[in-house]
């Protein structure tokens, strides 16, 4: 690696995580009280109903609504940045002329939801284990989830970005594809309480992966073998990666 | 500086650049001289990079564009015809953010932001945002953006298209100063009198091939041996029956009217006759004048249609 590529991704990088600090605010806002709400209604309003196993329906929750917060954070903001980017402020198409690869645009981008992801899920986190006492178990390996789930959904939110022309697309993207996606991969209910046959399909989401092996850490329940999760995720991610490259490539430079 | 070979360039059906050839010596400035859709642009995007040739080759500096992209923008600063500032922050931390890409270390970067809003003469705009400045700023900006990396070359994609005149003459002296630089500098413009007052040299573009290429008053000569018979009539020209009985008579190359004042390019002197007994029998002149041919003539002799 060349030190100008290091260099234009940390640019590429600098440059959104201070639009993402000069809008701290809204971004906090949004992204703060939405898992809160849901902690809150469902963890210990509805929650104190529910008992899962002989797990506390909270204690269920939360490590599952940590993965809401990394996608929030990696994915929508991500497209949307991107779709602005392209669009709008077409930084894009200035940031071309620039020397700057196309490859090295996407990684400042998915390391800029890495880090806000990183972040947001560090608020979280702290406000679980100290205010409520909910466990974790490592919370290193659970950082290390977060980072390779924040790439995975940073990568697609380029690539979904890059393939529509609209943002009414993405939000319909987003509320079809994404959205359902933390209802059926294991956040609220274990995915053996869904039909047989979707097992299979809903275990090899890389969201499932994750939210299945920070919850296993958390409540102690058996080892879900970390490392194996990470090469399974960051696989996905990888690939997911070299596609959003490629399109981007082709949309952009025609 | 810039070699340009054949180069094709085709969108689906369109042929937006069709084989054009043209070369860019260092330290001058060199025109793009063309209507919409002339493939302007086209030309412009793929010398950086932006958009790929379909054939043909092009090279900057000795590189060819195909294969070394990143080295050629290290040398060229563009000012985009559609160019954006993100519309999120100021216009200092545009400039500071669009000089990182370029690897400046920040104490450079900073003094080069600085140099950029002084020369443009928007330090006092500096904390304002792109969309709150006037047209003739934000186009200063957008040619201070493209010398933020200190390029050799600079692509400067129809720089004072929509300013008014005060403001358009405040842009070429800002041109001007890059020559004075020494820095080469290709443009593109619609304006006859800006390509003829800026330019070393002009190449003449129409549907994506150059129809002439050379110093303004080389192509001026070319137009030499045409007379312009420029008439006012007394009244205003009703239909284009004139228009045609004009393009009729033998040894006129083109008929252009405007209201009550018509410009005819004839080949020889014994057409003039001809011209005026036609003109005098259906309708009264006023004024008449006889004159030598300007960038404009050129291209409505070329082309026969007017650039704007
Ligand atoms: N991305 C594209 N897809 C399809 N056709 C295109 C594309 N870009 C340009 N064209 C076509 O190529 C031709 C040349 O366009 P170009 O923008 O290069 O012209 P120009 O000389 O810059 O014109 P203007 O003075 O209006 O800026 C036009 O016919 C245009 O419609
Ligand atoms: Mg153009």
């Amino acid at each position: 690696m060349s030190l100008r590529l290091i260099k234009a991704v940390l640019a590429v990088w600098e440059r959104e995580m201070y639009e993402y600090l000069i809008n701290l605010h809204i971004n906090a806002l949004r992204l703060a009280i939405e898992p809160l709400l849901f902690i809150f209604i469902f963890g210990m309003g509805l929650g104190r109903r529910v008992v899962i196993g002989d797990v506390d329906y909270l204690y269920f929750l939360a490590p599952g609504i940590l993965f809401m917060v990394v996608v929030n954070n990696s994915y929508m903001t991500i497209s949307m940045r991107l779709m602005i980017a392209r669009d709008w402020d077409k930084t894009l198409i200035t940031a071309l002329s620039a020397p700057v690869k196309p490859f090295e645009i996407i990684l400042g981008y998915v390391l800029a939801g890495i880090t806000q992801a990183l972040a947001a899920c560090t608020i979280f986190l702290v406000l679980m284990i100290y205010f409520l006492g909910i466990p974790f178990g490592s919370v290193s390996r659970v950082l290390l989830l977060i980072i390779a789930t924040a790439a995975f959904f940073s990568s697609l939110g380029v690539m979904i970005a890059v393939v529509l022309d609209n943002p009414h697309h993405l939000m319909v993207i987003t509320s079809i594809v994404v959205l359902p996606m933390s209802f059926f991969c294991g956040i609220f209910i274990p995915v053996s309480d869904l039909p047989g046959w979707s097992q299979p399909i809903i275990e090899a989401i890389p969201l499932t992966v994750a939210v299945e092996s920070a919850r296993a850490f958390a409540l102690g329940s058996g080892n879900p073998g970390i490392w194996q999760s990470l090469a399974y995720i960051m696989a996905f991610t990888i690939a997911v990666f070299i596609a959003a490259l490629y399109l981007f490539k082709r949309k952009l430079i025609i | 500086m810039i070699e340009v070979e054949n180069l094709v360039k085709t969108f689906g059906d369109v042929t937006a650049v069709d084989g054009i050839s043209f070369r860019v010596r260092k330290g001058e400035i060199f025109g793009f001289l063309g209507p919409n859709g002339a493939g302007k642009t086209t030309t412009i995007n793929i010398l950086v990079g932006l958009s790929l040739p379909t054939s043909g080759t092009v090279r900057i500096a000795g590189l060819d564009v195909t294969k070394h992209p990143i080295e050629i923008r290290k040398r060229i600063g563009i000012a985009a015809q559609d160019a954006y500032f993100d519309h999120h922050l100021n216009i200092e931390d545009n400039l500071f953010y669009h000089g990182l890409l370029y690897g400046l270390p920040r104490r450079e970067l900073k003094r080069r932001v600085d140099t950029a809003l002084r020369w443009s003469n928007l330090e006092r705009y500096r904390n304002k945002k792109f969309h709150q400045l006037s047209g003739g700023m934000q186009r200063r900006l957008i040619v201070a953006r493209a010398m933020l990396s200190d390029p050799e070359i600079l692509l400067l994609d129809e720089p004072t298209t929509g300013l008014d005149p005060q403001t358009r003459r405040q842009v070429w002296k800002f041109i001007k100063d890059l020559k004075v630089a020494g820095k080469t500098v290709l443009l593109t413009t619609h304006y006859m009198e800006e390509a003829d007052l800026l330019c070393d040299r002009i190449a003449i573009i129409d549907h994506g091939r150059i129809i002439a290429c050379g110093t303004p008053d080389e192509l001026k000569k070319m137009q030499a041996k045409n007379i312009v018979v420029d008439i006012k009539l007394r009244r205003e020209i009703a239909g284009n029956q004139i228009e045609r009985e004009l393009n009729g008579i033998p040894g006129v190359s083109y008929v252009k009217i405007e209201d009550s004042r018509i410009r005819i390019g004839v080949a020889e002197e014994a057409t003039v006759e001809a011209v005026l007994r036609s003109v005098i029998t259906t309708n009264g002149i006023c004024e008449l004048n006889i004159v030598r041919p300007t960038l404009d003539d050129v291209f409505l002799h070329l082309t026969g249609k007017e650039i704007r």
